[in-house]
């Protein structure tokens, strides 16, 4: 037992917290609420990027950093704390694991109905029919912005994702063959293979045992499945060895005539379709080819549809967000203790008075118990622990709550100067009440974890 | 990041499991029925015969070392028994006050006679120890004590009224602070003194607490004539007039780990959780989910806080925190075991009466708005 963040868990957080400080100042969160749609400024996050933190969780093989969630987490309370006006969550904790490095910046609309930085962003992970998860360049839908209390989440929502998934399905059912294949189709076929592989080989026999599954998977070194393409390289192979989930797909998917039937099967989820019926057969592909993806207009590539996956990703978002939660009241916290330490009235500074004093020791008390729920969660995902689900849901829940409050004491203990645009204590208030009802709110993951403990009756399940 | 249990301190909790379990039924046996409660008389000795059996068990104490009656047991094991403990349903320890409040001072400021002639009869339950530190005009505001100790030959005389002293009527000795230079005032010139209760010129009275038990006493001293040998190795504990930064050292204790560790608050909780899927609406079985994730995040926090105390660390005024978190958690679980009652929460049966126990936590170890003014001002660093 030893519940504490490693010297290098530390180091790692001390240095974003480093970056952030520097180039994540309010002056730059404010910039996030003005600059037009799809001018984001990138500075600090092709920081992040360049540190490896969007990249954390990929596996070093496929060009991220190969580690767990013990240390992202800790970074993304930094994020919280510098009220980072980018989709960190979404594109490191969600995205990353699914899509493998240099997907670039991802938004999703997992954890609500509303996109932050759709406009901004190189690709979006959407929900289409079904549940399945599919990644489209921003560009091939239509995006409406959305007038929120936040603006630097820059919110918008989507349409034609229907479109979008017909278009991943029958992008993904075809037989991928033929050599004369063009670079949109390899860009994304890339995207998926990251996300979905287990068929590395052309689905055409039936009869595939669940040992040769896991055969696929324990691949270490060697291919011992037949390779369809002799010029196959290991940097290929390491690609399919690397991706994080372990789908098992049976089905044969060798009908390149299938018909609309099919595709609406597909988006209703109602049959275990699709992926990418064979490795990419391109040993010349680069991480350049990535960059593609974002341009390519009108298509989109199935991510997952594996329920286990998916139930994973918003594990890992709302995670990410209770560790940006926990980020942000300690920001709010810390700006207050600041303010009633140097505001007098009544010739003392006002920290001086019990009623503030206990105002704010209540927000460092619940902060001070939501960040060890946060931890453990992270730790439980890395771990793959049979209560992870149970353990980010407390997280979640907690890190609304504490976050909440201390945004609430910290408004009411900066009096009126905190009601103002001017004061920069908006800018995280504003994105701790948007955060605290994003993947789940407090509620939501309360019930979770009421059922997770057996608090709930059979009658009211 | 290691949040799994090693393989010898999983043997350490069965072993604890299966002798509490063992003994606790065996314990409720003699008891022929329901025991009383340990703040009545008739439940204090009943509770004695329980202290005896887990000092004869080398239960009694764990983390201290065997010479004292202990096993050695570390900070991780300590956790992990008063989990097996308030998860087995054990009795509420009466020897509390002397083996968690008293004996970390002990421990930390006491001579090695002092550690040999009172420890060991601590944790057996030959003495039994209460705490002296409130007075009529001194309760929150404890550097406000007035009781004296004016020195004489060969011991001290002592002069004053405690109150509010948790089993006091039952107890053998009393520690506390007297003040022993006439002339000071406030944390200075005060002495932590050790005394035998049957000292002649100290009169106790015990008193019912808000649930009826006679559990506090208060405690009169009219020129009681204090040996400096009635306790073995002396009656003062630390520097004479040095007894306010033992009392402190003891008050970090008491506000922290040692008097409540999480188990007692896991435990009620996985009662209340059952509670609420037996008989609870929807809302009130959220209100469990939550009830018990404050518990677990309890626990988490003592994790975090036993890792930094086995790495060297001392513990500092987190404890403010820490008392605040579990007093109120006590107070919302029973509250929502009351609410699962409906009207049978009237009823005088245990969770009634744990409810008005829960009650006394945000005030007992420092109100919780001295907490608050602690945590403000020692951990945010906002002005006196």
């Amino acid at each position: 037992m030893r519940f504490a963040l490693t010297p290098d868990q530390v180091a790692f957080r001390d240095a974003a917290r480093e970056l952030l400080a520097k180039e994540c100042a309010p002056s730059v969160v404010r910039a996030a609420w003005d600059a037009p749609a799809g001018q984001l400024d990138r500075g600090v996050w092709d920081s992040l990027d360049a540190m490896g933190v969007l990249a954390l969780l990929v596996p070093e093989s496929d060009g991220g950093l190969g580690l767990d969630e013990t240390y992202l987490v800790p970074i993304l309370e930094e994020c919280g704390r510098a009220a980072l006006p980018h989709p960190v969550v979404e594109t490191a904790m969600v995205a990353a694991p699914l899509l493998g490095a240099g997907a670039g910046m991802v938004s999703t609309d997992l954890g609500g109905p509303l996109i932050p930085c759709a406009a901004d962003s190189d690709v979006l992970l959407l929900r289409a029919g079904g549940g399945a998860l599919v990644a489209v360049p921003p560009a091939s839908v239509s995006l409406t912005p959305v007038a929120v209390t936040d603006r630097a989440r820059r919110t918008a929502t989507a349409t034609a994702t229907a479109d979008a998934t017909a278009t991943a399905t029958r992008t993904n059912t075809e037989p991928a063959t033929d050599s004369r294949r063009s670079d949109d189709e390899m860009s994304q076929v890339r995207s998926v293979t990251a996300a979905t592989r287990t068929n590395t080989e052309p689905a055409t026999d039936s009869r595939r045992s669940d040992d040769d599954v896991s055969q696929v998977r324990s691949v270490a070194g060697t291919n011992s499945e037949p390779a369809t393409d002799s010029r196959r390289s290991d940097d290929e192979m390491s690609q399919v060895r690397s991706v994080p989930f372990t789908r098992t797909n049976t089905e044969p998917a060798t009908d390149s005539r299938r018909s609309d039937d099919d595709v609406s099967q597909v988006r209703s989820g109602s049959t275990a379709t699709t992926t990418n019926s064979e490795p990419a057969t391109d040993s010349r592909r680069s991480d350049d080819e990535m960059s593609q993806v974002r341009s390519v207009a009108g298509s989109a590539a199935l991510v997952t549809d594996d329920a286990g996956a998916i139930e994973r990703a918003l594990d890992r978002g709302a995670l990410g967000t209770a560790a940006l939660l926990v980020g942000l009241g300690q920001a709010m916290l810390d700006l207050t203790v600041g303010y009633v330490t140097e505001r007098h009235q009544f010739g003392k500074p006002v920290g001086s008075f019990q009623a503030v004093k206990h105002h704010l020791a209540d927000a460092a008390l619940a902060l001070e118990l939501a960040r060890p729920a946060v931890h453990r969660a992270a730790w439980s995902l890395a771990h793959d622990a049979a209560t992870a689900p149970r353990d980010v849901s407390m997280a979640k829940a907690m890190a609304s709550d504490a976050a909440e409050l201390a945004g609430r004491k910290a408004l009411q203990c900066h009096g009126a100067i905190g009601y103002t645009v001017e004061a920069d204590l908006h800018l995280y208030l504003k994105r701790t009440w948007a955060l605290a009802r994003s993947w789940g709110d407090s509620a939501h993951h309360t019930d979770r974890v009421a059922t997770a403990i057996g608090a709930h009756s059979v009658q009211s399940c | 990041m290691d949040l799994t249990w090693s393989a010898e301190e999983e043997r350490f909790r069965a072993e604890a499991r299966g002798w509490l379990e063992a003994n606790l039924a065996e314990w409720r046996a003699d008891c022929g029925g329901e025991p009383a409660s340990g703040d009545t008389r008739d439940g204090f000795a009943q509770h004695l015969r329980w202290e005896r059996r887990l000092f004869d068990g080398s239960w009694a104490a764990v983390s201290w070392p065997s010479e004292h009656g202990g096993r050695g047991a570390s900070l991780w094991e300590w956790l992990l028994f008063e989990e097996e403990y308030y998860r087995a349903g054990c009795p509420a320890r009466v020897t509390q006050n002397g083996i968690f409040l008293l004996a970390p001072s002990i421990f930390e400021f006491g001579t090695a006679q002092q550690q040999a002639g009172i420890l060991r009869r601590m944790a057996a339950g030959d003495d039994l120890w209460c705490q002296g530190w409130s007075e009529p005009n001194a309760g929150s505001d404890l550097a406000a004590v007035t009781s004296r100790a004016r020195r004489v030959d060969g011991g001290w005389v002592l002069d004053g009224q405690k109150t509010w002293t948790t089993r006091g009527a039952f107890c053998t000795h009393l520690f506390g602070l007297f003040r022993t230079d006439p002339d000071s005032d406030r944390h200075r010139g005060l002495t932590y003194l050790l005394v035998p209760l049957d000292t002649p010129g100290v009169t106790v009275r015990g008193f019912g607490r808000l649930d009826g038990d006679e559990g506090f006493a208060e405690v009169f001293f009219d020129g009681a004539e204090l040996a400096d040998d009635a306790v073995p190795g002396g009656v003062v504990l630390g520097e004479t007039d040095g007894g306010w930064s033992v009392a402190m050292a003891t008050a970090g204790s008491e506000r922290g780990l040692t008097l409540r560790s999480p188990g007692r608050f896991l435990a009620t909780a996985e009662r209340v959780v059952a509670l609420a899927r037996e008989r609870g609406d929807a809302g009130q079985q959220r209100r469990a989910a939550t009830a018990w994730m404050h518990a677990e995040a309890y626990q988490l926090h003592t994790l975090a806080t036993v890792t930094k105390l086995a790495a060297g660390a001392k513990p500092g005024a987190e404890a403010s925190l820490t008392k605040l978190w579990w007093s109120e958690l006590d107070v919302e679980l029973h509250e929502l075991a009351l609410d699962l009652l409906g009207p049978e929460a009237e009823i005088d049966g245990p969770w009634s009466k744990a409810w008005q126990f829960a009650l006394a936590g945000p005030i007992y170890a420092g109100t919780n708005e001295i907490q608050r003014n602690i945590a403000a001002e020692r951990l945010l660093g906002l002005p006196r």
